[in-house]
Parts: C-alpha cells; sequence; structure tokens
C-alpha cells in the first residue's frame, strides 16, 4: 500500500511539474492581439471588434463576455497573478471604482479631440475620467422607472411620477427591482433616492420595500419581465426600455420628477495588460466620434457634446432638456452610503 | 452462462466472495510495483485528474478567502443564524419535494415504458429527455409564458374563475425542476429495469403472483440501488440548481443561489459563499453517506443478462400509452412554447406572439461557429467523463481504499459553476501549455466542462456497477484473466446499459454547462447556452428559443443513435 501511495505522488508530481514548466513568454515588437473582456450586448462588440480591426489592420480584437459586470471583475481578479485581458470594458464606473480599489486597472489620459475629463450636465459637473485615469466613462444611460402601460391600464393604476410615488400602497405586488447588492442598476437608483430626499430616502424604501414581491438577483430579467406584463412597474436605467419600446412593446420610461441619476458605462486598462499600446488605442478609439455615433444609434447617450445632432431625441442636449432634475453620481457620497444600503438592503431580503 | 441457484443463494455467495474478493485486491496492492497492472495505472490518471482540477482548485479557493474571517472586524448579522436556517429549509424541502414527485412520476413511467410494451417507447423517452437539453432559463421563462401572473393557463383558468396561485417561489421552483429532473430519474430507473433477469419473475408469476404484485415484491425492490441513485441525483441537481431560483425563484432562497450571487457581487458579504459552500458539502455528503448505508442494505447483486421479462397484457398496453402519451405531452408543453416563441415576433400579456417570422432562425444560424463548437465539445468532453466514470466506478467498487474519495466527486454538483470556475483560473492562471496560456486555451474549457459534469455519468454508471455479481469476476480471475481482460469480459458486458444512460446524461449536460463556461471560455470558444444566455440576457427572449430548438434537435440526435444503439445491443441478450 505504501508503494502505491508513494507512486501516486510522484507521478502527481511529475504531472503538475510538466504542467507548470510551461514554455517561455512570447515577446515580439508588435502588437497584434487584443483582448477585451466586455459586458456590452453582442451587436456593439462585433461592431467594434470589426471597426478597430480595420482601423488596425493585422490586429486581432477578442471580446470575452463573461456574463455579467461582477462576473468579468471576479475573472480579472482571478488571472491577477498573469492577466489574460488588455481592456476591461462596459459597467458602471462603481464597479470600475471597486476593480481600481483591487488593483486591477492601470491609468492612462485618453488623447482624443473633444473628449473631457468632465463635463456640464444639468448644470451640475460630471466627471467622466477618473481623477488619476484608471477609467473612463465611454456613455450614459439615466435612472427611472419603466412602466408596463397594458398593465398599468388593466389594472387601473395611475402613471407614477416620481420614485416617491412608488410608495403608494396601490402597487402593491406590482413593482420588481434588481437587488441592490448584485446590481449596480440598482444601486444607482437606490443613490438617486438618496440624492434627493437624504436620510428621508430609508423611509421611502419603507414604502417601496412593500409594494415589491421579490429583488431579482439580476437586472436583466427585470425589464423582460416587466415588458412580458409580469410586473407593471421596474425600477431600472433608460436604455433598455427605449429599446424595448422600438421594438414595439407596451412600455415607457419615466424620469422620476424627484430626480433621475446619470448611469455610465466605463472602461479602462487592465493592469498588466500584455498588449498595453494596443490598449491605450482602443480607448481612444470608443471615444472617438464614429464610436459615439454608433453607441447613439442603440440609444446610449454619448458623452462628447457634438457627436450627435443637438435636436436628435438621444442626444445629451435633448434628453437633458426633458428631465427635472439631474443627479450626478458623487463617489465619496456612494462610500458613505454602501455599508447603510448593505445593512438595509440585507434585512429587507432577508426578511422576504 | 444461466444459473440454477435461486436469488437467495446467489446473494449469500456474491457476498461472501466480495470479501475474498476485496482481501485479495488488498494483498495484491501491498506487494511491489510490478504487480501494479493496467487497470491501476488508468485509476491512477483518474485520481490524478480529479485532484489536480478540482480538490486542489476548490480548496486553494477555500483555504486563500478563509482569510477574510480573519480581516473583517465586521460581525456577521444578528440574524444570520436564523437565516442560515431558513435558507437551508427552503433548500432541502425544495430537494425533497422535487425529488418524491419526480421520483414518483418515473417509476411507473419506466415501468410502462420498458415492461408492458407501450407503442414506440423510443419515442417517449426521447421526447422525455427534451427537457434535459434545454437550458434552464429557457424552460423557466416557458414556464412563466405558461403559468406566470399574464400566463396562458393562468390566464385561460381565469377565464373560468380559478385563481392559479404564483409561481415565483417555491411552486415555479418545484415545476421546473421536475420538469428538468425527470429525464435523469427516467433513464436510470429504465437501465435498472433492463438488468433484471426475466426468471426472477417468472418464477413469481408461476407461483400465482398477480403482475401487479410481482412488480411491487420483486422489481422494484430489485431496483432499489437505481431508485436511490436517481433519487439521490434529482436531490443534488435540485439543491444545486442556479439556472431556476435565478428566474423564477422570486423571494424562495437556497444555498447555490446565495453562494452564487455573494460570490460574484463586491457588495454582498463575501463570508457568506464560503460559509454556505462548506454547508452545502457537508449537507451532501452526510446524505451520500447515508444513502450509501441504505446501498449496502439493498445488496441486490445478480447474475449475468438472462433478457428482461415483458408482459403483454392489451388493456394496460393500450391505457399504458395513453398515460405516458399524456405525462409526456404535458412535460412538454414549455416547449410546445419555446417553439412557438421561436418563430414569434413580440409575446406580451397575448394569447400568442403578435406575429410569426423565420427571422429569429436566419440570425442565430447565420453564424455556424457556436454549433460547431458545440460539437467539438460533446466529442471532447463526453468520452472524458464517460470513460472517467467507468474507471472511478470500478475503483469505488472494488478497491476500498480509495472509496473515500467519492465524496469529493460531489462537489460540482452543489457548487455553482462560477465557483469552479474561479477556482480553475485562479490556481493555473500561470502554467502554459504548448506555447499558450492555459487558461486561454480551449483546454481549459474542456477540463472545466469535464470536471463539472463528471458526478452526474458517475452516478449514473455507479447505479450500474452496484449489482454487478462479482462471482463470476472471480471466476474469470481464477482461470487465469488478468484484471483488465476480466474486466472488460466479465464487468462492462453487465453494465453496459447504465453505460449508455451515461453517455445520453452525458451529451446533454455538457451542451447545457453554463456557469462555468461563461467565466472561463477561451477567444472564439462560445458555445450554444453561452448565446442563449447573451440573448436572455440581451431581451431578445424569442432568439433564445429558436437556439434552444436547434440545440435541441442536434442533441435530440445524438441521444437517438445512442438509444437505438442500447436497444439493439441488449436485445442481443433477449
Amino acid at each position: 500500500m505504501k508503494n502505491k501511495v508513494l507512486v501516486i505522488l510522484v507521478l502527481l508530481l511529475v504531472t503538475a511539474g510538466l504542467l507548470f514548466a510551461g514554455g517561455k513568454q512570447e515577446k515580439s515588437t508588435q502588437e497584434k492581439e487584443l483582448v477585451v473582456y466586455s459586458t456590452i450586448f453582442a451587436k456593439y462588440a462585433e461592431t467594434m471588434k470589426t471597426l478597430f480591426e480595420k482601423e488596425n489592420p493585422g490586429v486581432t480584437v477578442n471580446v470575452i463576455n463573461p456574463g455579467g459586470t461582477e462576473a468579468m471583475i471576479k475573472k480579472i481578479e482571478a488571472e491577477s497573478a498573469n492577466p489574460q485581458a488588455d481592456i476591461m470594458h462596459s459597467g458602471s464606473s462603481l464597479n470600475y471604482a471597486y476593480a481600481k480599489s483591487k488593483g486591477l486597472l492601470q491609468p492612462y489620459f485618453p488623447k482624443v479631440e473633444g473628449f473631457k475629463p468632465s463635463i456640464e450636465i444639468g448644470g451640475k459637473t460630471l466627471n467622466l475620467s477618473d481623477p488619476e485615469g484608471y477609467y473612463h466613462v465611454f456613455n450614459m444611460m439615466f435612472s427611472g422607472l419603466m412602466i408596463n402601460t397594458d398593465i398599468l391600464k388593466e389594472k387601473g393604476l395611475p402613471v407614477p411620477r416620481s420614485y416617491k410615488d412608488l410608495t403608494n400602497p396601490v402597487y402593491k405586488g406590482q413593482i420588481i427591482s434588481a437587488n441592490p447588492l448584485k446590481s449596480s442598476t440598482a444601486f444607482t437608483n437606490v443613490m438617486a433616492i438618496y440624492e434627493s430626499y437624504g436620510d428621508a430616502s430609508w423611509d421611502i424604501w419603507d414604502g417601496i420595500n412593500k409594494n415589491i414581491p421579490y429583488y431579482s438577483n439580476s437586472s436583466s430579467k427585470i425589464y423582460t419581465l416587466t415588458k412580458k406584463g409580469e410586473f407593471a412597474i421596474a425600477i431600472c436605467l433608460s436604455r433598455p426600455v427605449f429599446v424595448a419600446k422600438n421594438d414595439g412593446y407596451p412600455v415607457d420610461f419615466v424620469f422620476p420628477e424627484d430626480g433621475s441619476m446619470v448611469a455610465d458605462n466605463s472602461m479602462g486598462i487592465v493592469k498588466g495588460a500584455k498588449h498595453p499600446e494596443l490598449a491605450k488605442k482602443f480607448i481612444d478609439f470608443i471615444l472617438s466620434d464614429a464610436m459615439q455615433k454608433y453607441g447613439a444609434q442603440f440609444l446610449y447617450i454619448p458623452v462628447k457634446s457634438g457627436a450627435l445632432d443637438p435636436s436628435s431625441p438621444y442626444s445629451l442636449e435633448s434628453i437633458s432638456k426633458k428631465i427635472k432634475k439631474i443627479l450626478i453620481p458623487d463617489a465619496k457620497v456612494a462610500d458613505k452610503v454602501r455599508p447603510i444600503v448593505q445593512e438595509q438592503f440585507a434585512k429587507y431580503i432577508r426578511a422576504k | 452462462m444461466e444459473s440454477g441457484k435461486s436469488n437467495n443463494e446467489t446473494k449469500h455467495g456474491s457476498k461472501s466472495l466480495g470479501g475474498i474478493n476485496e482481501t485479495l485486491t488488498s494483498i495484491g496492492s501491498s506487494s511491489v510495483l510490478s504487480n501494479l497492472s493496467i487497470v491501476h495505472l488508468f485509476y491512477l490518471a483518474a485520481i490524478v485528474f480529479v485532484t489536480m482540477f478540482l480538490v486542489i482548485p476548490i480548496f486553494t479557493l477555500i483555504i486563500s478567502s478563509v482569510s477574510i474571517f480573519f480581516e473583517t472586524t465586521r460581525p456577521l448579522p444578528p440574524d444570520f443564524f436564523g437565516y442560515m436556517m431558513k435558507v437551508t429549509w427552503n433548500t432541502i424541502l425544495l430537494g425533497i419535494l422535487t425529488t418524491l414527485i419526480t421520483v414518483g412520476i418515473a417509476i411507473p413511467l419506466a415501468l410502462l415504458i420498458t415492461k408492458f410494451g407501450v407503442s414506440m417507447p423510443s419515442l417517449w423517452i426521447a421526447l422525455l429527455t427534451v427537457p434535459l437539453i434545454t437550458p434552464a432559463f429557457i424552460s423557466s421563462f416557458a414556464t412563466i409564458i405558461l403559468l406566470g401572473r399574464t400566463g396562458i393557463i393562468t390566464k385561460a383558468l381565469k377565464l373560468i374563475g380559478i385563481q392559479f396561485p404564483s409561481i415565483y417561489g417555491l411552486l415555479g421552483l418545484v415545476i421546473t425542476q421536475i420538469l428538468h429532473t425527470i429525464p435523469y430519474a427516467l433513464l436510470i430507473i429504465i437501465a435498472g429495469l433492463q438488468t433484471i433477469p426475466r426468471h426472477i419473475e417468472e418464477v413469481a408469476q408461476s407461483m400465482g403472483s398477480s403482475v401487479l404484485k410481482v412488480q411491487y415484491t420483486i422489481v422494484i425492490p430489485y431496483i432499489y440501488p437505481h431508485i436511490l441513485m436517481a433519487g439521490l441525483m434529482v436531490f443534488l441537481t435540485s439543491i444545486g440548481d442556479v439556472g431556476a431560483p435565478l428566474i423564477i425563484g422570486g423571494s424562495y432562497k437556497v444555498i447555490a443561489m446565495e453562494i452564487y450571487s455573494n460570490f460574484i457581487s463586491f457588495l454582498g458579504d463575501e463570508r457568506i459563499p464560503l460559509i454556505f459552500s462548506t454547508w452545502i458539502i457537508i449537507i451532501s455528503v452526510v446524505l451520500v453517506f447515508g444513502l450509501n448505508y441504505l446501498m449496502k442494505l439493498t445488496n441486490v447483486k445478480h447474475k449475468f443478462e438472462t433478457g428482461i421479462m415483458k408482459y403483454d397484457i392489451k388493456p394496460v398496453k393500450r391505457w399504458g400509452t395513453f398515460v405516458v402519451a399524456f405525462i409526456t405531452i404535458l412535460f412538454l408543453l414549455p416547449y410546445v412554447v419555446t417553439v412557438i416563441h421561436s418563430f414569434g415576433t413580440i409575446w406580451a400579456n397575448t394569447w400568442l406572439p403578435k406575429s410569426f417570422t423565420l427571422k429569429n432562425y436566419r440570425t442565430v444560424i447565420k453564424d455556424t461557429g457556436p454549433i460547431k463548437n458545440t460539437l467539438i465539445l460533446i466529442f471532447t468532453v463526453t468520452p472524458t467523463i464517460v470513460f472517467l466514470g467507468i474507471i472511478f466506478g470500478q475503483m469505488f467498487r472494488t478497491t476500498r481504499w480509495f472509496k473515500w474519495f467519492n465524496y469529493f466527486t460531489l462537489m460540482p454538483f452543489v457548487l455553482p459553476g462560477v465557483v469552479i470556475g474561479v477556482s480553475l483560473l485562479q490556481t493555473y492562471s500561470k502554467v502554459r501549455i504548448l506555447g499558450k496560456d492555459l487558461v486561454s486555451s480551449v483546454v481549459i474549457l474542456i477540463i472545466a466542462i469535464a470536471v463539472r459534469r463528471l458526478p452526474f455519468v458517475l452516478k449514473t454508471i455507479e447505479a450500474g456497477f452496484s449489482k454487478i455479481d462479482t462471482s463470476q469476476e472471480e471466476a474469470a480471475r481464477s482461470l487465469g484473466a488478468k484484471d483488465l481482460k476480466t474486466f472488460l469480459s466479465v464487468v462492462y458486458p453487465q453494465i453496459k446499459p447504465s453505460v449508455y444512460s451515461a453517455i445520453i446524461i452525458g451529451i446533454v449536460k455538457v451542451v447545457t454547462e453554463l456557469s462555468s463556461a461563461l467565466i472561463i471560455y477561451p477567444p472564439g470558444w462560445q458555445n450554444m447556452s453561452l448565446y442563449i444566455a447573451y440573448y436572455v440576457s440581451e431581451g431578445f427572449i424569442s432568439r433564445a428559443a429558436a437556439m434552444s430548438i436547434i440545440l435541441i434537435l442536434i442533441v435530440g440526435v445524438g441521444t437517438a443513435i445512442s438509444n437505438h444503439l442500447s436497444r439493439r445491443d441488449l436485445e442481443k441478450y433477449a
């Protein structure tokens, strides 16, 4: 028996040794490949790949979608000893601030005409670049409410105009939200209410919470369920709602009168990226006018004024006219509120 | 190879021979190296594989995250224990309900199909494996379309004044999980029924027992190991399921979901995945421990294949066909919905989609990459895990020293795939193979899916091994046959029905693997289930439905071939 164990151990070590020995790192002066981790939808991913390859002949872009921003961060974290990705793309800047704090990103300041590190919106300043350059916003959405007009009509419910309206008990069982502990979509909405009402926002949440049958663990599901008519109202972001509306679903988006918060889509270069030069080029490419316009085709709001005709319904200019009160995310406030959110929603969810 | 001994004597005889066999094996293994036969090398390879790609990564991950407990000063929430107990109770209740109902439906179905000559048995088996091929979120959505608040059946019932209860929660979970687990139970139990020698039933009948009585006094006890194994597999699948809880679970919280959602969330409590992972592993080990004990009690060993008893009772046949068809149709309703959806445009709060189109199919087959990748994965992973399953099955049966290793193979059942994926990435991120990083080559994807799906195949094969007649093995060996030869000529033919079931289960589990594949797939290796997941998350449910239907067709052809081969093969003995 002893012998057998010994043999097993020896063989285990040999196999492991063989695997770990490995070949030597490939080194070439010209970067030929760019690996982008992105959770953006397939059509956009495909286009950014094709266009970037066209601009940089001989380069192959590989886009990998791990199925969610948090999963993407987890993957980059697991690979951090030997990074496989060059770019982390798409998802809220809240997630990027977290990735930065974990040491997963490296700084770069884009060199793009017309891109400013901060812009004025609704009389307030929105930072597009992390002050230290670790991540950059490339397009935007807004927080608010998705309504299924058919279901509201069928149930004889009034159209909600603000977050506060959601506390009305007539909506019991008809509101769906993602879990703010798992989804930046939901967290952005929580922050919107907090910035409008301060500490009184928790009383509003107590009311809304009573109307929510459960918190979904995935934000994409709440759009699907609401457009199908399973729920009358979803607490969500603007873009997917506009898309569903354009497809012909009986839905609409409400910019809450008590405030609608900017929800950004960010990107950054992964620390230890194997193709840093192409990565920098790629960041600049995403912020180019062409890609800004392309994003707008999919109802993303561009971050560069002038990228779209101001009269277009999805230009920064016309959207900001539609919104009564624009709220700007504030990383400092978010850091302060996060533990309260954690405690408050963990309590709501455990009690459901 | 007929034997004149009665069942009772056989049982006794094989037991004592089994004892001798074990002693012989242990004597054999304690002698010098040259005594290691080729069979031992196979054992070794299998152990190395699982150790390297499952045990080491998971324990590395657990050990690396234990430090969280020492770093945080934040106490666990005061109601944590209560919450944990509630989630545990939810998980176990769901598991028990799903298991009882699934096995309860599968036994009579299997009996009717295998022994009572219902018409077109292959068709029903093939149709009933459809739910297995469909990714959980597609069936969950189909269930919502049928039974949701604005579902077709819900609305129809409302017209006649019946209010269907909300499916978001336990009810929806049980329905979806039964759909998904009935094929396992059915395939394993059918494999079991095919090993019952006809003479046992003939004797019972000739002594005046009625057909029904023979079923529950002879047939069902005879396949206890299969029933237990089927139940175990259904239960483990149920408690490890993340797909259904994600979509239809509502506020019904289960352990696997809590691990999954806290594991990939930066605001979640990172201690929860660790506590709950350990907890669910303990629960499943205790469960299997208990089950192994039960298995020992049902020590039914049997003689070589003699063909199975089939009954020819006209009314049973007719009504049986009707019942089997009815249940099959009921189970396939969500898939009928999926078919309709795949041809539809938008479908909101109405009886049928707004209009019909072929566009969804055109879009999804424009790129043949995912189909090709899915086929490649079937042909690489399935043989690997079936082979490993046979090796482990034989090893656990004959080598007492490695029985405990079996417990490791439970982990992939109950741990979410994302945990296993991340553990592999973390452990092997620096390893290079053929001048490429292992974690960005297709090898890691194959390994991840193999590790994730091995247990399903192994459990199916183990059920077959549980009834091997060791006396023949001994006879062969005493006549001078080597280990490998003994295995191939005496043991393997006896487990063949289970191997065929394992191949089918292997294929479908490989194509539907999602959560580890999502986090681990290398560039260009998206398979069909990944695309289905993307379509669902982008809200293109009808495209996802079209892709699922194509997947069902591809796998359906594969399983139909396997089924056909197995029938032809088994009929040789009849």
